[in-house]
């Protein structure tokens, strides 16, 4: 009962108003640029026979793929709604269009056969965001703003949201220990890994072939990514680990990125918006701008 | 600065029943995207790997042939275990999509473990299946 109450003092903690509107315009920028810099369209125009969505997908709903002209439709909705919102304008109106928007474009990703994770975390970061309400448009909005403000009103959301990028990287962590144990990291399974993805890309990728030509190198990166997700919740309870596991974690997927050309953006920025208290680097940048010595003037010679 | 500005009545069963979907769907392993199972890169991989690719026999110029898509090797991996109606179904519609009198399906196997270069050695190529209008065929 006790850990319950901690739970919920924890969950619903003050913050500043500033903070929450600071997750709407980058969780917002955010999936503006996914869908403007993601290529739905030539999915959407694939046979009939290679549409497979996932058992419990809700792309169950169609028969088929929708047409590469809807596809291109929707895109251009949800990047305008996205926007709005970020701008806090007719928020919940806009941000619930934009989120069907994008579950149905992400949703025609997914249903080739195979489910892309790289857009789950800033999905379920956004539905957070849309059950905010208006508290996320009464700072730093076109709309208006209250000066100031602080309260669980605005905290709520924040830590649901940090909680929920806490759980991910946990139950990534815990399906490795459930699927695979200790040969995560003992056995040469990323090595695998790496030279699967470097032998299926056009160019062999050396950085990748560095990690896997190495097995202790190899041995030492799973077991860092093994323990940067299994400990990741500790975010939560020790805000001075945020340090380390946000900034780690961000690295990984840089990582991952460069050595296995998997893009998870999407997740490590949505990482950074929701974790990083931006009214503070603001208010760091203003003071830092405001003490800068001024620029000399030009000379006139 | 105000603090009072308090949480909305219906803050604390959505959270609770936002993680709890969250948690659900990790630990119960149900992929409900976005609500995933988060078991990406979590079984262990070994150094055999196996790939597909389908040629059109007699096909149409422009037509789509199911080898020029990445995801017919996730189609193939469940392709033995489907009922012979189902592998029918599918090649019969493959056949048809491509404009072919057939579908030849091969299947890759190599392992990552023998190396030549900085690529693996190449793979060894077996016909796995032969599609046509009138359904699946095993190769022997």
């Amino acid at each position: 009962m006790r850990l319950l109450e901690r739970v919920d003092a924890w969950l619903f903690a003050a913050e500043d108003a500033r903070r929450l509107a600071a997750m709407r315009i980058g969780l917002c920028l955010l999936l503006a640029l996914r869908l403007a810099t993601t290529d739905y369209a030539h999915v959407a125009q694939q046979q009939a026979s290679l549409f497979r969505p996932a058992p419990l997908s809700y792309m169950r709903l169609f028969t088929h793929m929708p047409s590469h002209e809807v596809a291109i439709a929707l895109q251009a909705v949800a990047i305008v709604a996205t926007l709005l919102a970020a701008a806090g304008l007719v928020f919940r109106l806009a941000l619930s269009l934009a989120i069907a928007c994008s579950l149905l474009l992400n949703g025609i990703l997914d249903s080739t056969g195979r489910v892309i994770v790289g857009d789950a975390l800033l999905t379920l970061c956004l539905l957070v965001l849309l059950a905010s309400g208006s508290a996320a448009v009464e700072a730093w909005s076109l709309r208006r703003n209250v000066p100031a403000a602080r309260g669980p009103r605005y905290g709520w959301a924040v830590r649901t949201a940090m909680a929920v990028i806490a759980l991910a990287y946990f139950l990534a962590a815990w399906q490795k220990w459930r699927h695979s144990g200790l040969a995560w990291v003992t056995s040469d399974n990323l090595r695998w890994i790496l030279y699967a993805a470097s032998d299926g890309s056009r160019h062999p990728n050396s950085l990748a072939l560095f990690i896997a030509d190495r097995p202790l190198l190899a041995h030492a990166f799973a077991a860092g990514s093994l323990l940067l997700e299994t400990v990741f919740p500790l975010v939560l309870f020790v805000p001075r680990l945020r340090w380390v596991l946000v900034p780690g974690a961000i690295a990984m997927h840089i990582g991952i990125r460069l050595a296995m050309g998997l893009d998870y953006s999407a997740q490590f920025l949505a990482v950074a918006i929701v974790f990083v208290n931006w009214p503070v680097v603001v208010a760091w940048l203003q003071r830092a701008l405001t003490d800068a010595p001024l620029p000399r003037e030009a000379s006139s010679g | 600065m105000s603090t009072h500005a308090a949480a909305p009545r219906y803050a604390r069963p959505f959270a609770a029943a936002f993680l709890g979907a969250v948690a659900v769907c990790g630990f119960g392993s149900f992929n409900a995207w976005p609500f995933s199972n988060w078991e990406l890169f979590s079984r262990l991989r070994t150094d055999a790997q196996t790939s597909w690719q389908a040629a059109a026999v007699g096909a149409r110029p422009d037509a789509p042939v199911p080898h020029g898509y990445r995801e017919l090797t996730s189609v193939m991996r469940g392709f033995a275990k489907l009922t012979p109606a189902e592998q029918n179904a599918i090649c019969v519609r493959w056949t048809r999509e491509a404009g072919a009198r057939a579908v030849l399906v091969y299947r890759f196997d190599w392992l990552l473990s023998v190396r030549q270069g900085q690529r693996a050695a190449p793979p060894h190529r077996s016909l796995a299946w032969t599609c046509t209008a009138k359904g699946a065929h095993a190769a022997p």
